[in-house]
């Protein structure tokens, strides 16, 4: 009896301590990547200092920026998550046709703060507007968790989806949009960055007045050079090391895994393809392969097709790159529950009000979200409630 | 990953202007640099004026976006999507720019095109 009590309690802790490594719990928002080797998990952990670092004028920040840290505006409910700052954008669509982002006037991000010592200098509390602008857009804080894996996709993936001239004729065209030098555009309300390593370098300098090897130059005021005196620091304000570390903070970080479905939550995930969302919304993405195996071949139910769509007159302001001003990249929904704003400009407080707004090629489906009867509105509203 | 394309455009202006001054270090006469491949950009016409001989290309790292000011040689060439002329670069346009680099002063030998410039008929 003894002896197949221990074999018992044996086999239990074998199976615990198995179970245990065989199926590790699903990640929490905020968590690394499932798989990450040691090196990477590590390079995880210190990238995480480097985003939630606080910089000062001493360390670099500014003259010109909109927040002090990474980790001041991607903040909620977790580090990397979306954020209740909002900020301008500018871009001028001029006579010729030709967009421009009036990069040499300072766009098209517009700092709304500045140090004490260019405000001393200029008597300028923000960065003005410049006066060739045509169109002002507010941007809200997007997520950044998953953002790794969208960098995985293969443009092909991407490119498979895009229909510019809807010759499916189901009145969703979805178009590319390309980086200054022709590359495939993703990351951003506009699709304009092809990388994540891009994305996030220009986000120290614009965002922070960070400059990075990648970034070696400030932003100007409004296309003048910076007065003499008002940036101490050497250029580049940011190691290739710290600039690497926080790219794969944001590299390694999971997306939010949706929560299971009950019965109404799968009925809700019928509701949302039959009525169209899933058009533009593509439940899921997959990568290619990568040099890191926790993101090579895998599945990403990010609910976006990463390419543009016209969203409407209603919701048009500045266009960039090819996008038009009513054209935007579907937003992925991964992560929807934990999000407070919706849409790229924050506008609606609710995902019903996100709905509303939806115009454009997405007026179908919006339709047809209207005319649902109470069950099928609720069932829909459970399912986007557990991404 | 694409690296950022600063880094090697830096390291080989670094070269060209170490080769510059070594070619005319030692009291030898100064003459003009031979155009080299001294730097490749990749960027879109933002503005161009052929009179001029000018070309602003927008380039750039994520939405940290820069405007590179283009001086176009005398004999610069120009080819790619049937382009043979400065009178092709319209904005829109998407080029390669094979330049050299005197200070801050950056001057194109060889412009390919990759893209045309959208039509503006709509």
């Amino acid at each position: 009896m003894k002896a197949a009590a221990r074999a018992l309690i044996a086999l239990s802790v074998l199976n615990a301590i198995v179970g245990a490594s065989s199926c590790p719990p699903p990640p929490k928002p905020g968590d690394p990547l499932r798989g990450l080797a040691a090196g990477e998990l590590d390079r995880f952990r210190k990238g995480q200092e480097v985003f939630e670092r606080t910089f000062t004028a001493e360390t670099g920040l500014g003259p010109l920026f909109n927040a002090d840290a990474c980790g001041e505006c991607h903040e909620d409910p977790v580090l990397g998550a979306a954020g209740d700052e909002v900020e301008l954008h500018v871009a001028a669509l001029r006579p010729d046709g030709f967009c421009d982002p009036l990069a040499d006037s300072g766009g098209p991000v517009i700092q709304q703060k500045v140090t004490p010592a260019l405000e001393q200098a200029l008597g300028i509390d923000r960065e003005p507007v410049p006066a060739t602008a045509t169109g002002r857009a507010s941007r809200s804080t997007p997520s950044v968790l998953g953002f790794g894996l969208l960098d995985a996709v293969p443009d092909r993936e991407i490119l498979s989806r895009a229909d510019p001239r809807d010759r499916d004729h189901d009145g969703i065209s979805g178009r590319p949009n390309r980086f200054f030098d022709g590359r495939l555009g993703r990351f951003g309300r506009k699709a304009l960055v092809p990388t994540l390593r891009e994305f996030n370098a220009g986000a120290f300098t614009i965002e922070m007045g960070i400059t990075t090897p990648a970034t070696p130059a400030e932003e100007t005021v409004a296309g003048r050079p910076l007065p003499a005196g008002v940036d101490p620091t050497p250029e580049p304000e940011l190691s290739e090391e710290d600039l690497g570390l926080a790219d794969d903070f944001v590299r390694f970080s999971a997306p939010p895994l949706p929560l299971p479905l009950d019965h109404e939550g799968e009925r809700g995930k019928l509701v949302f393809g039959s009525i169209g969302c899933a058009s533009c919304h593509t439940p899921s993405l997959s990568t290619g392969q990568n040099k890191v195996r926790a993101l090579s071949y895998k599945r990403v139910d990010a609910y976006t097709d990463l390419l543009l769509h016209d969203m409407g007159p209603e919701r048009a302001d500045i266009c960039l790159g090819l996008a038009q001003p009513s054209e935007f990249r579907t937003e992925p929904l991964m992560g929807l529950r934990l999000k407070k704003t919706f849409m790229h400009d924050a506008a609606a407080t609710t995902v019903e009000e996100a709905i509303e707004l939806h115009g454009g090629e997405a007026t179908a489906a919006r339709n047809k979200f209207r005319r649902l009867g109470p069950r099928e509105r609720s069932a829909l509203l459970e399912f986007l409630s557990a991404l | 990953m694409n690296p950022s394309p600063r880094t090697p455009f830096r390291a080989l202006a670094t070269a060209f202007a170490c080769a510059l001054c070594a070619a005319t270090a030692g009291g030898q006469p100064a003459s003009p640099p031979a155009p080299g491949p001294s730097q490749v950009v990749t960027g879109t016409v933002c503005r161009s004026d052929a009179e001029a001989g000018t070309l602003d290309l927008l380039t750039g790292t994520g939405h940290a976006l820069r405007i590179i000011h283009v001086r176009l040689a005398a004999d610069v060439k120009v080819k790619g999507r049937g382009a043979t002329a400065v009178t092709a670069l319209a904005p829109g346009a998407v080029c390669r720019v094979e330049c050299s680099h005197a200070g801050a002063a950056v001057t194109a030998y060889l412009v390919e095109v990759l893209e045309a410039a959208p039509s503006r008929s709509q």
